[in-house]
C-alpha cells in the first residue's frame, strides 16, 4: 500500500514538475504577446496625444488591462528611465521572461522620455520589432518543448518508480 | 535657511523641484529671491544672475565673483535637469525645445542648449543638451504705475512698444501693465506664446493679471493677435518679444480694428529699431526704454 501511494506521489510531482516548465513557456509566450500589445498602444499615446510619460503609461496599464511591467511602472515613482529598469528586472521571473527579453525591453529605458517624439516612437517600433521576434522564438519553444516537458514528466515518474521497484 | 526636506524646499520657491537634487541645498543656502538666472553647465561651476551680474555659488552656500571653490555640474545634475524640467516627456515638449525652451511653473522659463539637429532647413530638435539657464520670472506690482499714466491719453491706451535688452524686467513690466490696465476697466487680451507672461497651468494664470484680462498661451504670435482680435473684443493687446515680419502684420492689422497694442522688443533704444525696421516703428506711438532693471525714458507721440 505504502509503494503504491509513493508510486502515486511520485508520478504527481514530476507530471506537476513538467507542466509548470511547460506553462512556464507559454507564460513567456502570452507575457511578450501582450507587452508587444501595450508597446503599440505607448506609440499610439504618443504618437497622436500630448500626454507625459505617466499619463501614457496608466493609459496603457489601462487599455491593455495586462499585469506587467507598464503596470509595475506606471505605480512606481522617480525618473522614468530608473523605473521602467526596476520594473523589468522585478517582473522578471514573475512573468517568466528571460534574459534576452529583459536586455530587449531595457534598450527602451536609455530613450524613455528623453527625446524628441519621431525617436521617441523609433525606438519603441524597434524595441516592439524585437518583441515580435521574440515572441515567435517563444512559440515555436512551446510547440517543440511544451508537450515533451509534460510527457517527460510523466515519463520521469515512471522511470524512477521502475528504479526504485 | 535650513531645509528639512523636499516638500519644504518647494514651497520656497517653485523653480526648486525642477534644479536637480546634487545641487538644490547649495541653492538653498542662498536668498532665491535674488536670483534672476540660475545657470547650469556641464562640467562648468554653477552660476546666477543678480541684477544682470554674474556669480558663482561655493560649497559653503557663498555667492562670490570668482570661481573658487564652486559647485561643478556633473553629467548626472543635467540629466537629472532635463527629466525634471519636461516630466519626464522631452517628446511632449517638442514645439518648445525646438525654439530652444521650456517654460515650467510660474512662468519660469529653463532656456536650454546643446547640438541643433536640423531638418528641412528648419531646427527639429535638440540632443545632448549641455547647458540650462533657468530665468525666474518675478512679479512686482506697481512697476509700470508710471507707464500706465503716461500710456493712456483721453481714456485711450496708445500703442506701446516696450524696448530693452535681454534680462532688464520687459515681462515683469508687461505683466503690471496687464494688471493695471484691466484693473481700470479696459479689456485686456494676453497673448502669450511662450507661457512667460501669464504662467498659465492647468487653465489658471501664475501671475496676477487683473480681473478682465484673457490669455491666450502658446502658438504662433501673428495667428494669436489675428484669432484673440476677432473672438475675444479687446480694446488692448499685450504680447512679448516682437520679431517676425507676419508680427508686424498682425500688429498693423488690430490696430485698424481700433485695437491699442502694447507689446515688447529686444533693442537698446527706438532709434535702432527706427533704423532697422521702420514699418514696425511706425506701428507704435508710445516708446518704453528699459535698462538695468530701470525705466530710463519712457517717449509718447502726443
Amino acid at each position: 500500500m505504502i509503494k503504491v501511494i509513493g508510486s502515486v506521489l511520485i508520478i504527481f510531482a514530476t507530471t506537476l514538475y513538467g507542466v509548470r516548465r511547460a506553462s512556464k513557456l507559454s507564460k513567456r509566450h502570452k507575457t511578450l504577446e501582450k507587452t508587444g500589445l501595450c508597446l503599440q498602444v505607448m506609440e499610439n499615446e504618443i504618437s497622436y496625444t500630448n500626454c507625459c510619460i505617466d499619463d501614457v503609461l496608466n493609459s496603457v496599464s489601462q487599455i491593455c488591462e495586462f499585469d506587467g511591467i507598464f503596470n509595475t511602472c506606471a505605480k512606481m515613482k522617480g525618473f522614468v528611465r530608473e523605473r521602467w529598469r526596476r520594473s523589468v528586472v522585478e517582473d522578471k521571473v514573475r512573468l517568466c521572461l528571460n534574459n534576452s527579453d529583459c536586455e530587449i525591453l531595457l534598450m527602451l529605458s536609455e530613450s524613455l522620455g528623453m527625446v524628441s517624439r519621431e525617436e521617441q516612437i523609433k525606438s519603441i517600433i524597434h524595441v516592439r520589432n524585437l518583441i515580435e521576434q521574440s515572441q515567435k522564438e517563444a512559440w515555436e519553444e512551446y510547440m517543440r518543448e511544451g508537450k515533451l516537458l509534460r510527457g517527460l514528466g510523466v515519463g520521469a515518474g515512471l522511470f524512477i518508480i521502475i528504479l526504485l521497484i | 535657511m535650513i531645509v528639512l526636506n523636499n516638500e519644504q524646499a518647494f514651497f520656497y520657491h517653485p523653480i526648486i523641484k525642477y534644479i536637480p537634487s546634487g545641487i538644490r541645498r547649495y541653492i538653498m543656502m542662498c536668498d532665491i529671491g535674488e536670483f534672476e538666472e540660475i545657470r547650469l553647465k556641464r562640467g562648468l561651476p554653477l552660476s546666477v544672475c543678480i541684477k544682470s551680474e554674474s556669480f558663482f555659488i561655493t560649497k559653503s552656500g557663498a555667492v562670490l565673483k570668482s570661481p573658487q571653490n564652486t559647485i561643478t555640474i556633473s553629467d548626472k545634475d543635467i540629466d537629472e535637469a532635463v527629466s525634471l524640467i519636461s516630466n519626464c516627456s522631452m517628446y511632449a515638449f517638442e514645439e518648445c525645445v525646438k525654439n530652444g525652451y521650456i517654460t515650467v511653473e510660474n512662468g519660469c522659463r529653463v532656456g536650454m542648449c546643446g547640438d541643433i539637429i536640423m531638418r528641412d532647413g528648419k531646427v527639429s530638435t535638440i540632443k545632448n543638451i549641455s547647458g540650462l539657464n533657468y530665468r525666474l520670472a518675478r512679479e512686482i506690482k506697481g512697476v509700470g504705475e508710471g507707464v500706465a499714466e503716461r500710456i493712456v491719453s483721453a481714456d485711450k491706451v496708445l500703442n506701446t512698444l516696450i524696448i530693452s535688452p535681454p534680462g532688464c524686467g520687459k515681462t515683469t513690466l508687461l505683466r503690471d501693465l496687464s494688471r493695471i490696465l484691466s484693473d481700470r476697466g479696459y479689456k485686456i487680451s494676453v497673448v502669450d506664446e511662450r507661457n512667460e507672461i501669464s504662467g498659465v497651468q492647468k487653465g489658471r494664470a501664475g501671475f496676477d493679471l487683473g480681473a478682465l484680462c484673457d490669455v491666450m498661451q502658446g502658438g504662433e504670435k501673428a495667428q494669436v493677435i489675428e484669432l484673440m482680435t476677432r473672438t475675444m473684443s479687446p480694446q488692448v493687446i499685450i504680447t512679448d518679444e516682437l520679431g517676425g515680419k507676419d508680427d508686424v502684420k498682425a500688429i498693423k492689422k488690430a490696430t485698424r480694428s481700433g485695437v491699442a497694442v502694447v507689446a515688447t522688443i529686444h533693442a537698446s533704444c527706438k532709434e535702432d529699431i527706427k533704423k532697422s525696421d521702420k514699418e514696425l516703428y511706425n506701428c507704435f506711438d508710445c516708446f518704453v526704454t528699459l535698462g538695468n532693471n530701470k525705466i530710463e525714458e519712457i517717449y509718447c507721440d502726443d
